[in-house]
């Protein structure tokens, strides 16, 4: 992959989900600026997101380590996006039994949260393969 | 043809949370009615005047807002309004459009057993965008609203989350049959997310706003179902969004393999759908 590849592949990413996170290196998760700004500062790290990038963008199928790795990506996405709501917004379920109205620090205790997950690591994916 | 709609519109549960879904489905009535229906609004309705409206106007259709559980659903200020363990005539012969969290896994079904045409509903959760109406009346289908986000961005967060539903009763009054209909709401779901990912935010916090509104509106049409009934004699066929994919993900899962085949979202894009 050129790093005329990595323009590309960044430009075609909606802006408001290039600071998510979308890969996982050596234990730490990136979002696609930080993959942007190490591809053109030329650094190793770089060129390790680029390698890592390649190689999940090509597969068909992910080793189960990718898949931990993008169980995690996705849970940190759906994290950092309830983290940044304001702190009285709500969510709303209309079910006649129990709480229903769920505040940002409620809702990563609901099925809302696992099903976010399970949303975004298709996501993940999705953006990967640009 | 003209169809006859009654739209039961709730407007307080615990809050004032049901007229977020109920002023969506007044600009709904109001295009009925321009396309020649017969459309008729009751806004707060208890019961009792949900049931007598029934009686009295004989509608085709039936949608209504209210708190719902597997087995029953409700209308203004939660009071109980039918339950599966009824003989449900309010339903019979009717289409029913359930804008109500749940009443897909029982309710729904035993309503079209007991004689409903077809019963829309959801099986799990149905979530949308709220304001804490205590200190915020006015979010509600309006582009008011406490945090800053931009007036249009905000009107879309607020009422997307209630189109499908209302697609599907669209679709239906134009007559396309309920199949048709249903794929049509869940294609509109997944217009309306694209709509929304293609937002340029103007904050960290819009940018979030946003992305929940899509997670409801997805996990909303994932548990969107219909059943309906059939030519036999108590015979009920079942539509689902993403059941093909759902069983596909459970069989790649159960697979011992150390990989795993990433599937495709069983999405609705590119399907012809008008502006809405």
């Amino acid at each position: 992959m050129s790093r005329a590849f990595v323009i590309s592949w960044y430009n075609r990413i909606p802006p408001a989900e290039r600071t998510l996170p979308i890969i996982m290196y050596n234990g730490k998760v990136y979002t696609p600026e930080e993959v942007y700004r190490e591809v053109m500062a030329g650094t190793r790290l770089g060129e390790a997101l680029q390698a890592k990038i390649e190689r999940l963008r090509a597969s068909h199928s992910y080793a189960l380590d990718d898949l931990k790795e993008l169980d995690y990506v996705a849970k940190k996405r759906v994290e950092q996006v309830i983290k940044n709501l304001p702190p009285d917004f709500s969510l709303v379920a209309i079910g006649a039994n129990g709480k229903r109205i769920y505040r940002p620090e409620e809702l990563l205790k609901t099925r809302f949260f696992e099903k976010a997950v399970e949303r975004e690591k298709k996501r993940v994916v999705k953006l990967l393969r640009g | 043809m003209t169809v006859k709609i009654l739209f039961l519109e709730s407007e307080h549960g615990r809050y004032s949370e049901l007229k977020y879904a109920s002023c969506v489905a007044r600009m709904y009535a109001d295009k009925l009615r321009r396309k020649g229906h017969r459309v008729y609004e009751i806004s707060r309705p208890t019961p009792d005047e949900a049931n007598a409206k029934i009686r009295e106007l004989n509608p085709d259709v039936i949608w209504f807002v209210g708190h719902g559980d597997p087995d029953r659903a409700t209308l203004e200020n939660i009071q109980l309004w039918v339950r599966s363990t009824n003989d449900l005539w309010q339903f019979r012969g009717r289409i029913v459009v359930a804008h109500s969290c749940l009443t897909g896994i029982e309710l729904g079904k035993s309503a079209v057993a007991k004689g409903a045409v077809a019963y829309f509903g959801y099986t799990d959760e149905m979530w949308f965008v709220w304001c804490d109406e205590s200190k915020y009346p006015n979010c509600a289908c309006s582009k008011e609203n406490p945090y800053g986000v931009r007036p249009e961005v905000w009107m879309k967060l607020v009422t997307y989350p209630h189109y499908p539903p209302l697609e599907f009763l669209m679709a239906v009054a134009e007559g396309r049959d309920f199949k048709e209909a249903f794929d049509y709401s869940l294609a509109v779901t997944d217009k309306l997310v694209a709509e929304l990912q293609s937002i340029q935010p103007s904050s960290q916090q819009e940018a979030s706003m946003i992305k929940v509104t899509e997670w409801a509106l997805e996990g909303n049409r994932d548990d969107q179902v219909l059943y309906k009934r059939t030519a036999e004699v108590g015979g009920i066929e079942t539509e689902k969004a993403g059941s093909l994919s759902k069983a596909l993900a459970l069989i790649m899962l159960s697979l011992p393999a150390v990989g795993l085949m990433i599937i495709g979202g069983g999405g609705n894009a590119g399907k012809n759908i008008p502006n809405i």
